[in-house]
């Protein structure tokens, strides 16, 4: 059973999702609490998420409780409209809708509404100080379903994948689940590409995998953001040559929110072991 | 002044990546850096420069503190507004803190020329309320204490509503065996509804397996959420007072602001120009009245040198004195001609642009236009050839005063006999006109002789070191032969008035392996005596 506090305590972790209203920003809310009881705490989100709710909770979002001892970025004005007491400890020159992105640490309890950067720059920029100035080092990213990309410029960091499995959408859910969990157990290559590598510049794509050379054994991508590959395709490929990842993004482990669903249904469909060993069905069941 | 093509032929850019201001003001002020026609100007920043190197050598730690301090610095680029927020009264206090910081660390000459006056402790005491931390900021219950009652009672509330909640959440895991600590629902099977006391928890469908379990409080605590809701908004009024109090203040400080943003810029700047100056031991040109001639001693055209470096070649300095106000140049082709050229204008807009140059002396005279031609003329553009460019170039600048040209094979892709007809015409027409300085690098000799035209060469290759080299390694490739010509290439300048003959070109030929009868066929053409 994995431990979600250890998961994540000094690290930075990347809570991406597989569509909108998967449950991200509940589950951002329900870690925090047991995660500010071991050690301080930041979070973020990235860019501005649109969605009004959240469909696990049923409650307005993207709001969260943020609390005394709290480190978080938002926007002036959003910041503005919380009814908690905050320390402003840095202003950050990205100008979002709602003004100047703006790094506080909460006095008093607070209902906060999350505003974040748009450029991978910046939100490296904004980690970086957080880790650096601000000594904090367990940092949560509540991530837009289409920011994953994002990970890959964040040295050290990983992701959780939140899921919503419902019966209409069951296969395509566990076809990525596993898909990013054979991408996540692929190995990272440092230095000079070898002689019989293949190096895919942008996307790995169907097509791209038509023009392989014969000669090749080795193929190298960016990041697994890249590899638009479904998980039959993946371990097609991996039977005539190895793929390797120039940036690796560990996946810390997959957050499963069944709708109409019980998790024997789920794992029925999933074999592996290992996959199965990586999944945290809905936490907020007591 | 247009400087593109200058900026262009003398690789300023790349070298300019290593002058850095630690501020977003420098960094502005950085893209728009141009050249002065103003001596009394340039004097001025030379002066800076050589305060912030001395400050810099004298008290290295306190130039860290100061780097430090200015890379703190924000960007204030909304002085002018009368409201201020948070954020921004936030933005301020860490301008003036480290602000603050800086001038306590300066030296008394460096604050005196860079004008770090401060007369706002009021409005930082001000933003200090309540002994805030350092930099961060916060509307502390010390602005107003009606500010400090409401928020009084609202922590005493908190008290009371931590204690009802808590109460509750005991209840319900008592009763339940709901665990509500650290979250606001939860979801439990069906089956479990039937365990769950309705008066302590809500229960509500959430799908067909599951239901939604959300918490009861009592309407005690509804109402103690309900109070503390309405102190929250008499907090917000009262929050806002006081940063309309602070905006006041600012505002009434704005000139001052202004003031210290122009001397940070100021600071920055010249202390990233003096960093530059110690790290390629650059020295202070002397700027000299009109007519006065332009003397290098020891120059590093510091992109020559890095590329030199990475080729493992030796690097010649540049030394020269060009005492009249035109000077022709001749010499081989790869002799660096170019490469001198190039350096004079590198020395030239680096000095021009209030930076020290890489030289242990550098004599100059300040020129309101420098204009590069010649083979230093972008690829034909607009259906101009090279060669029209070249003329439309020269004739723009006719209306200007002094100036400066740096020709590079002017008129090179016309016929022979009419460009060096041009070149000749050229310099008479610079002859007359005192108020030009030209250096014009060309192949031509038998140009005519004229009072305000000194002729130099390029010494070129040393020949008979190369023979007695390459006598023992006739087995070298190309490549390493054009290697083997820079190495015996001597890259100096000297006087020629005599403007020797020297066919520098047919030599290299040989070297590069053209055949011996064509090399004897051209010294006849050219009238010598074959003496290989």
């Amino acid at each position: 059973m994995i431990d979600i506090s250890a998961a994540l305590k000094h690290r930075v972790t990347f809570i991406a999702g597989n569509r909108k209203n998967a449950g991200k920003t509940t589950f951002l809310n329900c870690v925090l609490g047991p995660l500010r009881a071991k050690d301080p705490v930041a979070y973020l989100t990235v860019g501005i998420d649109g969605e009004k709710q959240d469909l696990v909770s049923g409650q307005v979002k993207p709001q969260v409780m943020a609390r005394p001892g709290d480190t978080l970025l938002t926007a002036q004005a959003a910041l503005a409209r919380t009814d908690g007491l905050y320390e402003i400890r840095q202003v950050f020159p990205y100008r979002t809708v709602l003004g100047r992105l703006v790094l506080a640490v909460m006095r008093r309890d607070g209902f906060v509404e999350l505003v974040g950067p748009e450029t991978n720059r910046q939100v490296t920029t904004v980690l970086q100080y957080i880790q650096k100035q601000e000594g904090i080092h367990t940092i949560l990213i509540d991530g837009a379903v289409n920011r994953l990309t994002q990970i890959a410029t964040i040295p050290n960091a990983g992701y959780v994948y939140v899921v919503r499995a419902g019966r209409r959408n069951l296969e395509q859910t566990i076809s990525e689940m596993k898909r990013l969990f054979a991408l996540d157990a692929l190995l990272q290559r440092e230095g000079p590409c070898p002689e019989n590598c293949f190096q895919v510049h942008g996307a790995l794509t169907e097509r791209k995998l038509r023009d392989l050379p014969e000669t090749c054994d080795e193929i190298l991508v960016q990041d697994f953001t890249k590899v638009f590959l479904s998980h039959r395709q993946i371990a097609h490929l991996q039977e005539r040559c190895r793929l390797f990842f120039r940036d690796r993004l560990p996946l810390r482990f997959f957050v499963v929110n069944l709708f109409d669903l019980d998790r024997e249904t789920v794992l029925d469909q999933i074999k592996d072991k290992q996959l199965r060993e990586r999944i945290v069905f809905n936490p907020y069941e007591n | 002044m247009r400087t593109e093509r200058l900026f262009e032929f003398a690789e300023i850019d790349g070298f300019l990546q290593r002058y850095e201001p630690l501020t977003p003001y420098g960094r502005h002020r950085k893209q728009h850096l141009a050249l002065s026609a103003s001596r009394e100007e340039l004097e001025q920043d030379y002066k800076r420069v050589d305060l912030a190197i001395r400050f810099i050598e004298r008290h290295p730690e306190a130039a860290d503190r100061v780097a430090y301090h200015l890379g703190r610095l924000p960007l204030l680029d909304c002085l002018d507004q009368l409201e201020w927020d948070g954020p921004e009264a936030f933005l301020i206090k860490r301008f003036l803190v480290n602000y603050q910081a800086i001038r306590a660390v300066l030296s008394d000459d460096l604050r005196q020329e860079m004008g770090f006056r401060f007369s706002s402790s009021a409005l930082l005491d001000l933003l200090n309320a309540g002994n805030q931390d350092g930099e961060s900021f916060f509307l502390s219950d010390a602005y107003a204490d009606g500010l400090k009652q409401v928020r009084e009672r609202i922590r005493a509330l908190e008290t009371q509503v931590d204690d009802a909640r808590r109460g509750r959440l005991d209840e319900i895991r008592a009763c339940c065996g709901l665990d509500f600590q650290h979250q606001d629902f939860a979801l439990i099977p069906n089956l479990e509804a039937e365990s769950v006391d309705r008066h302590l928890v809500f229960l509500e469908t959430y799908d067909a397996c599951r239901l939604m379990a959300k918490p009861v409080f009592p309407g005690s605590y509804l109402d103690l959420i309900q109070e503390k809701a309405s102190l929250i908004a008499a907090e917000k009024t009262l929050e806002r007072d006081v940063l309309r109090n602070i905006s006041r203040e600012i505002v009434r400080e704005q000139d001052a602001l202004a003031g210290y943003i122009q001397a940070a810029t100021r600071l920055d700047d010249y202390m990233a120009r003096a960093r530059l100056s110690l790290a390629f031991e650059m020295t202070r040109p002397h700027l000299q009245d009109w007519g006065a001639p332009i003397t290098v001693q020891d120059g590093r055209f510091i992109p020559q040198v890095e590329q030199c470096r990475a080729l493992d070649l030796p690097y010649t300095p540049v030394d020269a004195c060009f005492d009249r106000r035109i000077t022709v140049i001749h010499g081989a082709n790869m002799g660096g001609k170019t490469v001198l050229l190039k350096s004079l204008a590198f020395f030239q807009a680096l000095a021009q642009m209030g930076f020290f140059v890489p030289c242990r002396a550098f004599h100059t005279v300040v020129f309101e236009g420098i204009h590069c031609l010649g083979s230093t003329t972008p690829e034909p553009v607009g259906g101009l050839s090279s060669f029209g460019l070249e003329i439309y170039a020269f004739s723009q600048a006719q209306q200007d005063r002094n100036l400066l040209y740096l020709i590079d094979e002017f008129a090179r892709t016309t016929n022979s006999r009419e460009a060096q007809a041009l070149i000749s015409a050229v310099l008479h027409h610079l002859d007359g006109r005192d108020d030009r300085y030209a250096l014009l690098a060309t192949h031509y000799t038998a140009l005519p002789t004229l009072p305000h035209v000194a002729t130099m060469r390029m010494k070129g290759l040393d020949e008979e070191k190369y023979k007695a080299y390459h006598a023992s390694h006739e087995e070298l490739d190309i490549s390493e032969r054009i290697k083997l010509i820079s190495q015996f290439m001597a890259y100096s300048v000297e006087e020629d008035p005599n403007q020797t003959t020297t066919y520098d070109a047919l030599k290299i030929a040989a070297i590069l392996g053209l055949d011996k009868g064509i090399i004897e066929s051209a010294l006849e053409s050219l009238g010598e005596v074959n003496g290989e």
